[in-house]
């Protein structure tokens, strides 16, 4: 069976081809998996309190439990549940990911599990709204690019660092385009630089429309 | 910033020639400490020293001052496999695989023969410890 992979270039995070003999018994493998996940979800768990400058005791309120379920969350030997894990990310006020990824991308992804790789930012509108706008001016742009999806007018989004552009300046290529009257771009489809821009938005009273 | 370097791992050899932790490893019956000690040698490779520390690794202190033991439970047993950090900065050699019941060492005397193999390794390390077999270290 013909599967995408993420990669065809090598990776070192891949280990040498006789740790690799070692997984090729199921067991073993699955067991190592297990344990390995655990290992990096524990020490995420610590990096994150201690980023935060929290006790196991402030993270037990936080999520209504005594310090010692947070103790053995970060345990690797203890066997933690998939609810437990989504209220521990909620307590950090972070998304949880679950997937199954492939072999190459696993490897990668479980490669360094020290704090500096473990830190993460709570969730922030302000950051969040700031990396839409940059990645907008960013994206490598082809055409028929879709760089957002529609999302609901909210009056309490914050304005991006830079001035409002208005939304008929087209040649603005790439920006998240707030016009003059609080009407948010809902959706903008680019094409090279070069070429004419194509901005659908949408307007305070739900219609969709197209300016050149 | 670019990755800390990741440690080297080696292994304790007899005077027979023996890799002393492949022999406790290939003769490990419970599959469940293989993996596990394979998961935790993975983990603790690519941490910087300051987090080389609980749960999954403790220095030792007071006569076993110098050795660390990697800690984990597998096969409902305490698992601790004692080795200090050298010869080298970037080395971390194993020396002894050790448990432990009821807050002691499984056999009593594991500080003590970690350490005898400790010195031998500091005397001669090219004959007396080799690379961890599964990693590519040299």
């Amino acid at each position: 069976m013909q599967t995408p992979d993420q990669s065809h270039s090598g990776s070192l995070a891949i280990p040498d081809r006789g740790f690799l003999i070692e997984l090729t018994n199921d067991e073993r493998r699955a067991g190592f998996v297990a344990d390995h996940v655990r290992t990096r979800l524990a020490l995420l768990i610590r990096a994150l309190r201690e980023q935060r400058g929290w006790s196991q005791a402030q993270l037990g309120h936080r999520l209504g439990k005594p310090q010692s379920v947070v103790s053995r969350a970060e345990d690797p030997d203890y066997k933690l549940s998939l609810q437990t894990l989504f209220e521990i990310a909620a307590a950090f006020q972070l998304p949880l990911y679950v997937d199954m990824p492939n072999w190459d991308e696993w490897f990668r992804l479980m490669e360094d599990m020290s704090s500096r790789n473990l830190r993460r930012r709570s969730f922030d509108i302000v950051h969040l709204s700031t990396l839409r706008n940059q990645a907008t001016q960013t994206l490598p742009l082809t055409p028929g690019t879709i760089i957002g999806e529609a999302m609901q007018t909210q009056p309490q989004l914050p304005m991006p660092a830079q001035a409002p552009t208005p939304i008929n300046k087209s040649h603005n290529m790439g920006n998240v385009i707030y016009d003059n009257s609080d009407v948010r771009v809902l959706r903008v489809s680019l094409t090279p630089y070069a070429a004419p821009l194509y901005s659908w938005y949408a307007g305070a009273d739900g219609r969709m429309s197209n300016v050149r | 910033m670019p990755a800390p370097p990741p440690w080297r791992f080696r292994c304790y050899v007899s005077e027979d020639g023996t890799d002393e932790i492949r022999a406790w490893y290939d003769d490990l019956q419970a599959l469940e400490i293989q993996e596990k000690f394979l998961s935790r040698l993975r983990a603790l490779r690519q941490l910087p020293l300051n987090e080389w520390r609980c749960p999954l690794f403790r220095w030792l202190r007071g006569d076993a001052h110098g050795l660390g033991e990697i800690r984990f439970k597998a096969a409902r047993v305490q698992q601790r496999p004692l080795g200090f950090h050298g010869p080298g900065s970037d080395v971390f050699t194993l020396l002894f695989p050790a448990t432990e019941r009821s807050d002691r060492f499984v056999p009593r005397n594991a500080t003590e023969l970690a350490l005898r193999r400790k010195a031998e390794v500091e005397k001669d390390a090219n004959t007396r410890s080799k690379p961890f077999w599964l990693f590519g270290d040299s």
